[in-house]
Protein backbone atom coordinates (compact mmCIF):
# COMPACT_ATOMS: atom_id res chain seq x y z
CA UNK A 1 0.00 0.00 0.00
CA UNK A 2 1.38 3.40 -1.00
CA UNK A 3 1.60 6.57 1.05
CA UNK A 4 -1.71 7.83 -0.33
CA UNK A 5 -3.48 4.58 0.57
CA UNK A 6 -2.00 4.54 4.06
CA UNK A 7 -3.08 8.16 4.60
CA UNK A 8 -6.59 7.35 3.43
CA UNK A 9 -6.84 4.37 5.78
CA UNK A 10 -5.54 6.44 8.69
CA UNK A 11 -8.17 9.15 8.09
CA UNK A 12 -10.95 6.60 7.72
CA UNK A 13 -9.97 4.94 10.99
CA UNK A 14 -9.56 8.24 12.87
CA UNK A 15 -12.71 10.09 11.96
CA UNK A 16 -12.31 12.71 14.67
CA UNK A 17 -9.22 14.22 13.01
CA UNK A 18 -10.30 13.60 9.43
CA UNK A 19 -10.47 17.10 7.87
CA UNK A 20 -13.35 16.03 5.64
CA UNK A 21 -15.46 15.02 8.63
CA UNK A 22 -14.09 17.39 11.25
CA UNK A 23 -16.59 19.39 13.26
CA UNK A 24 -15.88 21.69 16.23
CA UNK A 25 -19.21 20.77 17.75
CA UNK A 26 -18.70 17.00 17.65
CA UNK A 27 -15.07 17.32 18.80
CA UNK A 28 -16.17 19.46 21.76
CA UNK A 29 -18.89 16.97 22.61
CA UNK A 30 -16.46 14.09 22.30
CA UNK A 31 -13.88 15.76 24.55
CA UNK A 32 -16.51 16.54 27.18
CA UNK A 33 -18.11 13.10 27.08
CA UNK A 34 -16.97 12.12 30.63
CA UNK A 35 -19.24 14.81 32.10
CA UNK A 36 -22.21 13.89 29.95
CA UNK A 37 -25.18 11.70 30.81
CA UNK A 38 -25.85 8.28 29.43
CA UNK A 39 -29.58 7.94 28.74
CA UNK A 40 -31.99 7.24 31.59
CA UNK A 41 -34.64 6.00 29.18
CA UNK A 42 -34.89 4.60 25.68
CA UNK A 43 -37.98 4.53 23.52
CA UNK A 44 -37.19 1.20 21.91
CA UNK A 45 -40.31 0.67 19.82
CA UNK A 46 -41.62 1.10 17.37
CA UNK A 47 -40.97 2.86 14.10
CA UNK A 48 -43.93 4.54 12.38
CA UNK A 49 -45.67 4.80 15.74
CA UNK A 50 -45.53 8.49 16.52
CA UNK A 51 -42.20 8.80 18.32
CA UNK A 52 -41.77 12.44 17.29
CA UNK A 53 -45.08 13.28 18.95
CA UNK A 54 -43.97 11.46 22.08
CA UNK A 55 -40.73 13.42 22.09
CA UNK A 56 -42.63 16.69 21.72
CA UNK A 57 -44.65 15.83 24.81
CA UNK A 58 -41.64 14.69 26.82
CA UNK A 59 -39.68 17.81 25.94
CA UNK A 60 -42.43 20.00 27.39
CA UNK A 61 -41.03 18.98 30.78
CA UNK A 62 -38.12 21.30 31.60
CA UNK A 63 -36.18 18.55 33.35
CA UNK A 64 -36.23 16.21 30.35
CA UNK A 65 -34.08 16.16 27.25
CA UNK A 66 -35.59 13.62 24.85
CA UNK A 67 -34.23 13.02 21.37
CA UNK A 68 -32.18 15.58 19.49
CA UNK A 69 -32.64 18.69 17.42
CA UNK A 70 -32.90 16.95 14.06
CA UNK A 71 -33.23 13.27 14.90
CA UNK A 72 -35.02 11.15 17.43
CA UNK A 73 -32.28 8.69 18.25
CA UNK A 74 -28.59 7.90 17.90
CA UNK A 75 -29.15 4.30 16.69
CA UNK A 76 -26.01 3.31 18.56
CA UNK A 77 -27.23 -0.10 19.72
CA UNK A 78 -28.43 -1.23 16.31
CA UNK A 79 -26.49 0.58 13.58
CA UNK A 80 -23.14 1.67 14.92
CA UNK A 81 -22.35 -0.36 18.02
CA UNK A 82 -19.40 -2.11 16.41
CA UNK A 83 -17.83 0.95 14.90
CA UNK A 84 -18.36 3.61 17.58
CA UNK A 85 -17.33 3.75 21.20
CA UNK A 86 -19.39 4.37 24.30
CA UNK A 87 -17.66 7.79 24.54
CA UNK A 88 -19.01 8.61 21.10
CA UNK A 89 -22.49 7.59 22.22
CA UNK A 90 -22.26 9.62 25.42
CA UNK A 91 -21.11 12.68 23.49
CA UNK A 92 -24.64 13.04 22.05
CA UNK A 93 -26.29 13.73 25.39
CA UNK A 94 -26.42 16.85 27.60
CA UNK A 95 -23.83 17.46 30.31
CA UNK A 96 -24.52 16.66 33.95
CA UNK A 97 -24.29 20.37 34.72
CA UNK A 98 -27.15 21.24 32.36
CA UNK A 99 -30.70 21.89 33.62
CA UNK A 100 -31.78 18.36 32.63
CA UNK A 101 -32.24 15.57 35.13
CA UNK A 102 -33.53 12.92 32.74
CA UNK A 103 -32.23 12.30 29.24
CA UNK A 104 -33.19 9.75 26.65
CA UNK A 105 -33.41 8.91 23.02
CA UNK A 106 -36.10 7.45 20.80
CA UNK A 107 -34.70 5.49 17.86
CA UNK A 108 -37.84 3.34 17.87
CA UNK A 109 -35.90 0.61 16.10
CA UNK A 110 -34.10 -1.17 18.92
CA UNK A 111 -37.12 -3.36 19.65
CA UNK A 112 -36.69 -5.43 16.48
CA UNK A 113 -32.93 -5.75 16.53
CA UNK A 114 -31.95 -9.10 18.08
CA UNK A 115 -28.55 -7.83 19.23
CA UNK A 116 -29.83 -4.67 20.93
CA UNK A 117 -31.09 -6.10 24.28
CA UNK A 118 -27.77 -7.72 25.25
CA UNK A 119 -25.79 -4.67 24.15
CA UNK A 120 -28.02 -2.33 26.14
CA UNK A 121 -28.02 -4.60 29.18
CA UNK A 122 -24.24 -4.48 29.23
CA UNK A 123 -23.98 -0.70 29.03
CA UNK A 124 -27.25 0.55 30.56
CA UNK A 125 -28.41 -2.21 32.92
CA UNK A 126 -30.91 -0.04 34.80
CA UNK A 127 -32.25 1.99 31.87
CA UNK A 128 -36.00 2.52 31.62
CA UNK A 129 -37.47 1.06 28.42
CA UNK A 130 -40.56 2.44 26.75
CA UNK A 131 -42.66 1.07 23.93
CA UNK A 132 -45.30 2.84 21.92
CA UNK A 133 -47.00 0.10 19.93
CA UNK A 134 -49.11 1.03 16.96
CA UNK A 135 -51.76 -1.28 15.54
CA UNK A 136 -49.41 -3.52 13.46
CA UNK A 137 -51.80 -3.51 10.50
CA UNK A 138 -51.64 0.28 10.18
CA UNK A 139 -47.96 0.29 11.07
CA UNK A 140 -47.16 -2.09 8.20
CA UNK A 141 -49.00 0.11 5.70
CA UNK A 142 -47.37 3.24 7.05
CA UNK A 143 -43.90 1.65 6.77
CA UNK A 144 -44.69 0.57 3.22
CA UNK A 145 -45.78 4.09 2.25
CA UNK A 146 -42.62 5.46 3.82
CA UNK A 147 -40.54 3.08 1.66
CA UNK A 148 -42.47 4.11 -1.47
CA UNK A 149 -41.91 7.80 -0.69
CA UNK A 150 -38.16 7.23 -0.39
CA UNK A 151 -38.02 5.19 -3.61
CA UNK A 152 -37.07 1.95 -1.83
CA UNK A 153 -40.19 0.10 -2.87
CA UNK A 154 -41.93 -0.19 -6.24
CA UNK A 155 -44.23 -3.16 -5.63
CA UNK A 156 -47.85 -2.82 -4.60
CA UNK A 157 -48.46 -3.23 -0.87
CA UNK A 158 -49.93 -6.67 -1.49
CA UNK A 159 -46.92 -7.80 -3.56
CA UNK A 160 -44.51 -6.36 -1.00
CA UNK A 161 -46.23 -8.37 1.77
CA UNK A 162 -46.14 -11.52 -0.34
CA UNK A 163 -42.46 -10.96 -1.09
CA UNK A 164 -41.73 -10.67 2.62
CA UNK A 165 -43.71 -13.83 3.39
CA UNK A 166 -41.82 -15.62 0.61
CA UNK A 167 -38.50 -14.47 2.09
CA UNK A 168 -39.56 -15.71 5.52
CA UNK A 169 -40.52 -19.09 4.01
CA UNK A 170 -37.31 -19.32 1.98
CA UNK A 171 -35.22 -18.59 5.04
CA UNK A 172 -37.09 -21.19 7.08
CA UNK A 173 -36.79 -23.86 4.38
CA UNK A 174 -33.32 -23.12 3.01
CA UNK A 175 -30.76 -22.29 5.63
CA UNK A 176 -28.10 -22.05 2.92
CA UNK A 177 -29.84 -19.00 1.46
CA UNK A 178 -29.44 -17.08 4.69
CA UNK A 179 -26.83 -14.38 4.75
CA UNK A 180 -25.08 -13.87 8.02
CA UNK A 181 -26.05 -10.25 7.69
CA UNK A 182 -26.49 -8.28 10.86
CA UNK A 183 -27.01 -5.11 8.91
CA UNK A 184 -29.62 -3.13 10.78
CA UNK A 185 -31.29 -2.20 7.49
CA UNK A 186 -32.80 -5.68 7.48
CA UNK A 187 -34.70 -4.99 10.62
CA UNK A 188 -36.08 -1.71 9.35
CA UNK A 189 -36.59 -1.39 5.66
CA UNK A 190 -37.68 -4.85 4.68
CA UNK A 191 -39.80 -5.86 7.63
CA UNK A 192 -43.27 -4.49 7.06
CA UNK A 193 -44.78 -7.58 8.66
CA UNK A 194 -42.03 -8.72 11.01
CA UNK A 195 -41.66 -5.33 12.62
CA UNK A 196 -45.23 -5.72 13.89
CA UNK A 197 -44.58 -9.07 15.59
CA UNK A 198 -44.29 -7.24 18.87
CA UNK A 199 -44.53 -10.24 21.19
CA UNK A 200 -41.81 -12.09 19.30
CA UNK A 201 -39.53 -9.06 19.43
CA UNK A 202 -40.30 -8.22 23.04
CA UNK A 203 -39.42 -11.73 24.22
CA UNK A 204 -35.72 -11.02 23.67
CA UNK A 205 -36.00 -7.98 25.93
CA UNK A 206 -37.87 -9.78 28.68
CA UNK A 207 -35.03 -12.31 28.76
CA UNK A 208 -32.57 -9.53 29.60
CA UNK A 209 -34.46 -6.95 31.66
CA UNK A 210 -36.81 -6.94 34.64
CA UNK A 211 -40.45 -6.31 33.75
CA UNK A 212 -40.54 -3.27 36.03
CA UNK A 213 -38.04 -1.52 33.74
CA UNK A 214 -40.68 -1.31 30.98
CA UNK A 215 -43.69 0.85 30.20
CA UNK A 216 -45.93 -0.03 27.27
CA UNK A 217 -48.49 2.18 25.56
CA UNK A 218 -50.34 2.23 22.27
CA UNK A 219 -50.01 5.06 19.80
CA UNK A 220 -53.78 5.10 19.41
CA UNK A 221 -54.33 6.02 23.06
CA UNK A 222 -51.73 8.78 22.91
CA UNK A 223 -54.00 11.31 21.14
CA UNK A 224 -56.73 11.02 23.74
CA UNK A 225 -54.78 10.36 26.91
CA UNK A 226 -51.54 12.23 26.30
CA UNK A 227 -51.62 13.96 29.69
CA UNK A 228 -52.22 10.78 31.62
CA UNK A 229 -49.65 8.77 29.62
CA UNK A 230 -46.91 11.36 29.82
CA UNK A 231 -47.43 11.98 33.51
CA UNK A 232 -47.26 8.25 34.17
CA UNK A 233 -43.88 8.39 32.43
CA UNK A 234 -42.79 11.37 34.53
CA UNK A 235 -43.69 9.37 37.65
CA UNK A 236 -41.77 6.41 36.18
CA UNK A 237 -38.74 8.72 35.81
CA UNK A 238 -39.19 10.08 39.35
CA UNK A 239 -39.86 13.69 38.40
CA UNK A 240 -42.85 15.95 39.07
CA UNK A 241 -46.01 15.76 36.98
CA UNK A 242 -47.05 18.71 34.80
CA UNK A 243 -49.99 19.82 32.66
CA UNK A 244 -49.14 19.30 28.97
CA UNK A 245 -50.25 21.11 25.84
CA UNK A 246 -51.61 18.92 23.03
CA UNK A 247 -49.33 18.65 20.00
CA UNK A 248 -50.35 17.79 16.48
CA UNK A 249 -49.24 14.28 15.41
CA UNK A 250 -46.20 14.50 13.13
CA UNK A 251 -46.01 13.07 9.59
CA UNK A 252 -49.62 11.92 9.62
CA UNK A 253 -50.92 14.52 7.16
CA UNK A 254 -48.41 13.63 4.45
CA UNK A 255 -49.28 10.00 4.63
CA UNK A 256 -52.99 10.53 4.37
CA UNK A 257 -52.70 12.99 1.51
CA UNK A 258 -50.39 10.88 -0.63
CA UNK A 259 -51.71 7.38 -0.34
CA UNK A 260 -54.83 5.42 -1.02
CA UNK A 261 -56.46 3.72 1.95
CA UNK A 262 -55.53 0.07 2.42
CA UNK A 263 -57.70 -2.43 0.54
CA UNK A 264 -60.29 -4.08 2.75
CA UNK A 265 -59.21 -7.61 1.75
CA UNK A 266 -55.61 -6.80 2.62
CA UNK A 267 -56.65 -5.37 5.97
CA UNK A 268 -58.62 -8.51 6.76
CA UNK A 269 -55.62 -10.66 5.85
CA UNK A 270 -53.36 -8.64 8.12
CA UNK A 271 -55.82 -8.62 11.01
CA UNK A 272 -55.87 -12.44 10.86
CA UNK A 273 -52.09 -12.54 10.48
CA UNK A 274 -51.52 -10.48 13.60
CA UNK A 275 -54.36 -11.76 15.79
CA UNK A 276 -52.44 -14.57 17.56
CA UNK A 277 -49.34 -12.42 17.94
CA UNK A 278 -51.34 -9.53 19.42
CA UNK A 279 -52.90 -11.92 21.93
CA UNK A 280 -49.42 -13.03 22.99
CA UNK A 281 -48.35 -9.41 23.38
CA UNK A 282 -51.34 -8.52 25.56
CA UNK A 283 -50.57 -11.50 27.81
CA UNK A 284 -46.92 -10.51 28.05
CA UNK A 285 -47.52 -6.88 28.93
CA UNK A 286 -50.73 -7.56 30.89
CA UNK A 287 -52.51 -4.86 28.97
CA UNK A 288 -54.91 -4.90 26.00
CA UNK A 289 -55.11 -2.43 23.12
CA UNK A 290 -58.26 -2.02 21.00
CA UNK A 291 -56.78 -3.03 17.65
CA UNK A 292 -59.20 -5.53 16.10
CA UNK B 1 -24.32 -25.56 6.10
CA UNK B 2 -25.78 -23.02 8.50
CA UNK B 3 -25.59 -20.00 6.33
CA UNK B 4 -24.20 -19.01 3.02
CA UNK B 5 -20.47 -18.71 2.58
CA UNK B 6 -20.74 -14.99 2.76
CA UNK B 7 -19.33 -13.63 5.92
CA UNK B 8 -18.39 -10.17 7.03
CA UNK B 9 -15.14 -8.75 8.16
CA UNK B 10 -14.06 -5.45 9.60
CA UNK B 11 -12.12 -3.08 7.43
CA UNK B 12 -11.80 0.70 7.53
CA UNK B 13 -14.07 0.73 10.58
CA UNK B 14 -16.88 -0.76 8.51
CA UNK B 15 -17.80 -4.36 7.89
CA UNK B 16 -17.75 -5.40 4.28
CA UNK B 17 -18.57 -8.78 2.76
CA UNK B 18 -16.03 -11.40 1.93
CA UNK B 19 -16.38 -14.88 0.46
CA UNK B 20 -14.72 -17.98 1.78
CA UNK B 21 -12.07 -18.99 -0.73
CA UNK B 22 -12.87 -22.24 -2.50
CA UNK B 23 -9.19 -22.72 -3.30
CA UNK B 24 -8.04 -22.22 0.29
CA UNK B 25 -5.52 -24.72 1.47
CA UNK B 26 -4.33 -25.32 5.01
CA UNK B 27 -0.80 -24.26 4.16
CA UNK B 28 -1.92 -20.64 3.75
CA UNK B 29 -2.29 -18.34 6.71
CA UNK B 30 -5.74 -17.84 8.24
CA UNK B 31 -6.34 -14.46 6.60
CA UNK B 32 -6.11 -16.10 3.17
CA UNK B 33 -9.36 -17.89 3.86
CA UNK B 34 -11.40 -14.85 2.94
CA UNK B 35 -11.71 -13.12 -0.38
CA UNK B 36 -12.66 -9.45 -0.19
CA UNK B 37 -15.95 -8.74 -1.97
CA UNK B 38 -15.92 -5.03 -2.60
CA UNK B 39 -19.42 -3.50 -2.51
CA UNK B 40 -18.22 -0.63 -4.69
CA UNK B 41 -17.25 -3.09 -7.42
CA UNK B 42 -19.96 -5.71 -7.25
CA UNK B 43 -23.70 -5.08 -7.24
CA UNK B 44 -24.58 -8.20 -5.24
CA UNK B 45 -22.06 -7.29 -2.57
CA UNK B 46 -23.55 -3.77 -2.56
CA UNK B 47 -27.01 -5.31 -2.11
CA UNK B 48 -25.75 -7.29 0.89
CA UNK B 49 -24.47 -4.05 2.42
CA UNK B 50 -27.84 -2.47 1.71
CA UNK B 51 -29.90 -5.13 3.47
CA UNK B 52 -30.29 -8.12 1.17
CA UNK B 53 -31.87 -10.91 3.19
CA UNK B 54 -31.36 -13.99 1.05
CA UNK B 55 -28.92 -15.06 -1.60
CA UNK B 56 -30.13 -17.73 -3.97
CA UNK B 57 -26.65 -19.03 -4.79
CA UNK B 58 -25.14 -22.13 -3.25
CA UNK B 59 -22.98 -25.05 -4.33
CA UNK B 60 -25.69 -26.45 -6.61
CA UNK B 61 -26.28 -23.18 -8.46
CA UNK B 62 -25.15 -22.60 -12.02
CA UNK B 63 -25.03 -18.98 -13.11
CA UNK B 64 -25.52 -17.30 -16.45
CA UNK B 65 -23.94 -13.88 -15.96
CA UNK B 66 -24.92 -11.26 -18.50
CA UNK B 67 -22.69 -8.20 -18.31
CA UNK B 68 -19.14 -7.28 -17.40
CA UNK B 69 -17.34 -9.12 -14.64
CA UNK B 70 -13.64 -9.08 -13.79
CA UNK B 71 -11.52 -11.99 -12.65
CA UNK B 72 -11.57 -11.18 -8.93
CA UNK B 73 -15.36 -10.98 -8.92
CA UNK B 74 -15.64 -14.21 -10.90
CA UNK B 75 -13.68 -15.80 -8.07
CA UNK B 76 -16.16 -14.42 -5.52
CA UNK B 77 -18.98 -16.15 -7.41
CA UNK B 78 -17.00 -19.36 -7.68
CA UNK B 79 -16.53 -19.16 -3.90
CA UNK B 80 -20.30 -19.03 -3.55
CA UNK B 81 -20.80 -22.12 -5.72
CA UNK B 82 -17.67 -23.71 -4.20
CA UNK B 83 -16.34 -24.12 -7.74
CA UNK B 84 -18.70 -27.04 -8.22
CA UNK B 85 -20.70 -25.70 -11.17
CA UNK B 86 -19.90 -24.55 -14.67
CA UNK B 87 -20.94 -20.93 -15.16
CA UNK B 88 -21.14 -18.75 -18.23
CA UNK B 89 -20.57 -15.09 -19.01
CA UNK B 90 -22.24 -13.33 -21.89
CA UNK B 91 -21.03 -9.79 -22.51
CA UNK B 92 -22.32 -8.32 -25.75
CA UNK B 93 -19.65 -5.63 -25.76
CA UNK B 94 -16.73 -8.06 -25.48
CA UNK B 95 -16.47 -10.81 -28.03
CA UNK B 96 -13.82 -13.52 -28.31
CA UNK B 97 -13.01 -13.26 -24.64
CA UNK B 98 -11.56 -16.15 -22.73
CA UNK B 99 -11.65 -16.51 -19.00
CA UNK B 100 -8.57 -17.48 -17.03
CA UNK B 101 -10.86 -19.38 -14.72
CA UNK B 102 -11.97 -22.83 -15.74
CA UNK B 103 -15.50 -22.75 -14.37
CA UNK B 104 -16.41 -19.34 -15.74
CA UNK B 105 -16.63 -19.56 -19.50
CA UNK B 106 -17.22 -16.65 -21.86
CA UNK B 107 -19.71 -17.14 -24.68
CA UNK B 108 -20.05 -14.92 -27.76
CA UNK B 109 -23.58 -15.95 -28.51
CA UNK B 110 -26.44 -17.34 -26.47
CA UNK B 111 -26.86 -20.00 -29.17
CA UNK B 112 -23.75 -21.67 -27.71
CA UNK B 113 -25.66 -22.62 -24.57
CA UNK B 114 -28.95 -23.49 -26.23
CA UNK B 115 -30.84 -26.13 -24.26
CA UNK B 116 -29.07 -25.35 -20.96
CA UNK B 117 -31.07 -24.24 -17.94
CA UNK B 118 -29.67 -22.02 -15.17
CA UNK B 119 -30.74 -21.71 -11.57
CA UNK B 120 -29.60 -18.06 -11.53
CA UNK B 121 -29.49 -15.57 -14.36
CA UNK B 122 -27.66 -12.45 -13.29
CA UNK B 123 -28.24 -9.42 -15.53
CA UNK B 124 -25.79 -6.70 -14.72
CA UNK B 125 -25.38 -4.90 -18.01
CA UNK B 126 -27.18 -2.49 -20.25
CA UNK B 127 -30.73 -3.68 -20.70
CA UNK B 128 -31.64 -3.70 -24.38
CA UNK B 129 -35.34 -4.36 -23.95
CA UNK B 130 -37.58 -6.06 -21.46
CA UNK B 131 -38.93 -8.24 -24.27
CA UNK B 132 -35.38 -9.45 -24.88
CA UNK B 133 -34.94 -10.20 -21.17
CA UNK B 134 -38.20 -12.14 -21.01
CA UNK B 135 -37.10 -14.21 -24.05
CA UNK B 136 -33.79 -15.04 -22.33
CA UNK B 137 -35.61 -16.02 -19.15
CA UNK B 138 -38.08 -18.19 -21.07
CA UNK B 139 -35.24 -20.03 -22.73
CA UNK B 140 -32.61 -20.33 -20.01
CA UNK B 141 -34.11 -19.88 -16.53
CA UNK B 142 -34.98 -23.00 -14.58
CA UNK B 143 -38.62 -23.17 -13.47
CA UNK B 144 -37.52 -22.75 -9.84
CA UNK B 145 -34.69 -20.38 -10.74
CA UNK B 146 -33.99 -16.77 -9.84
CA UNK B 147 -33.33 -13.65 -11.83
CA UNK B 148 -30.97 -11.15 -10.25
CA UNK B 149 -31.18 -7.93 -12.19
CA UNK B 150 -29.68 -4.48 -11.78
CA UNK B 151 -31.91 -1.70 -13.07
CA UNK B 152 -31.08 1.96 -13.47
CA UNK B 153 -33.34 4.48 -11.80
CA UNK B 154 -32.02 7.45 -13.81
CA UNK B 155 -35.39 7.53 -15.51
CA UNK B 156 -38.07 6.72 -12.97
CA UNK B 157 -40.57 6.03 -15.77
CA UNK B 158 -38.32 3.49 -17.51
CA UNK B 159 -37.55 1.85 -14.19
CA UNK B 160 -41.24 1.59 -13.31
CA UNK B 161 -42.09 0.15 -16.74
CA UNK B 162 -39.32 -2.46 -16.54
CA UNK B 163 -40.18 -3.33 -12.95
CA UNK B 164 -43.87 -3.69 -13.77
CA UNK B 165 -43.29 -5.88 -16.82
CA UNK B 166 -40.88 -8.18 -14.99
CA UNK B 167 -43.29 -8.39 -12.03
CA UNK B 168 -45.99 -9.64 -14.39
CA UNK B 169 -43.92 -12.70 -15.37
CA UNK B 170 -41.93 -13.28 -12.17
CA UNK B 171 -42.38 -12.93 -8.44
CA UNK B 172 -40.44 -10.22 -6.59
CA UNK B 173 -38.40 -11.58 -3.71
CA UNK B 174 -36.59 -8.40 -2.69
CA UNK B 175 -35.90 -4.99 -4.14
CA UNK B 176 -32.75 -3.30 -2.87
CA UNK B 177 -31.75 0.25 -3.50
CA UNK B 178 -27.96 0.13 -3.92
CA UNK B 179 -27.39 3.81 -4.69
CA UNK B 180 -24.94 4.16 -1.80
CA UNK B 181 -22.57 2.10 -3.94
CA UNK B 182 -23.89 2.38 -7.51
CA UNK B 183 -25.48 5.65 -8.48
CA UNK B 184 -29.21 5.43 -9.26
CA UNK B 185 -29.18 1.64 -9.28
CA UNK B 186 -31.46 -0.93 -7.71
CA UNK B 187 -30.93 -4.66 -7.54
CA UNK B 188 -33.99 -6.86 -7.63
CA UNK B 189 -34.27 -10.58 -7.05
CA UNK B 190 -37.17 -12.29 -8.80
CA UNK B 191 -38.26 -15.88 -8.45
CA UNK B 192 -39.51 -17.90 -11.40
CA UNK B 193 -41.59 -20.06 -9.08
CA UNK B 194 -45.33 -19.55 -9.44
CA UNK B 195 -46.81 -18.25 -6.21
CA UNK B 196 -50.55 -18.21 -5.63
CA UNK B 197 -51.54 -14.78 -4.38
CA UNK B 198 -53.57 -14.42 -1.19
CA UNK B 199 -55.07 -11.23 -2.53
CA UNK B 200 -56.54 -12.24 -5.92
Amino acid sequence: MGLKGSGRNFLLKNKQINPYRFSWNSTFRYLTNPIRFLPHFLIIGTSKAGKYSVLSYLNQHNEISAGFKDHAGVHYFDSSFEINSISWYRSHFPTKISKFKIVGEAPGTYLTNPSAPTRIKKILPTVKLINFFRNPVNRAYSAYNHAVRYGWEHSSFENAIEAEIERINLLNDNSDMKINNENSVNYLQFSYLRHGLYAYNLKNWFNEFEKNQFKHYSTEELDENYNEIMNSLFTFFGIKNIELTKVKRKNVGNEKALHEPMKEKTREFLIDFYKPENKKLFRMIEKKFEWD
Amino acid sequence: MEFNKIIKWIEYGKKIPATKKFDYEEKFSKKDMLRRWDPFEDTLSAAIMSGLEIIPINNSTNILYIGKINKERQLNYLDLVENKQKNFIFDEECKNMSSEIENFQYIDNLEEIKGKLFSVIYMNGNIVSIKNIINILDEFLDEFGYLIIVLSRSSEKEFNDSFKKLSESLHVIQEINIENYFRNKSLIIFSNKKIISEFN
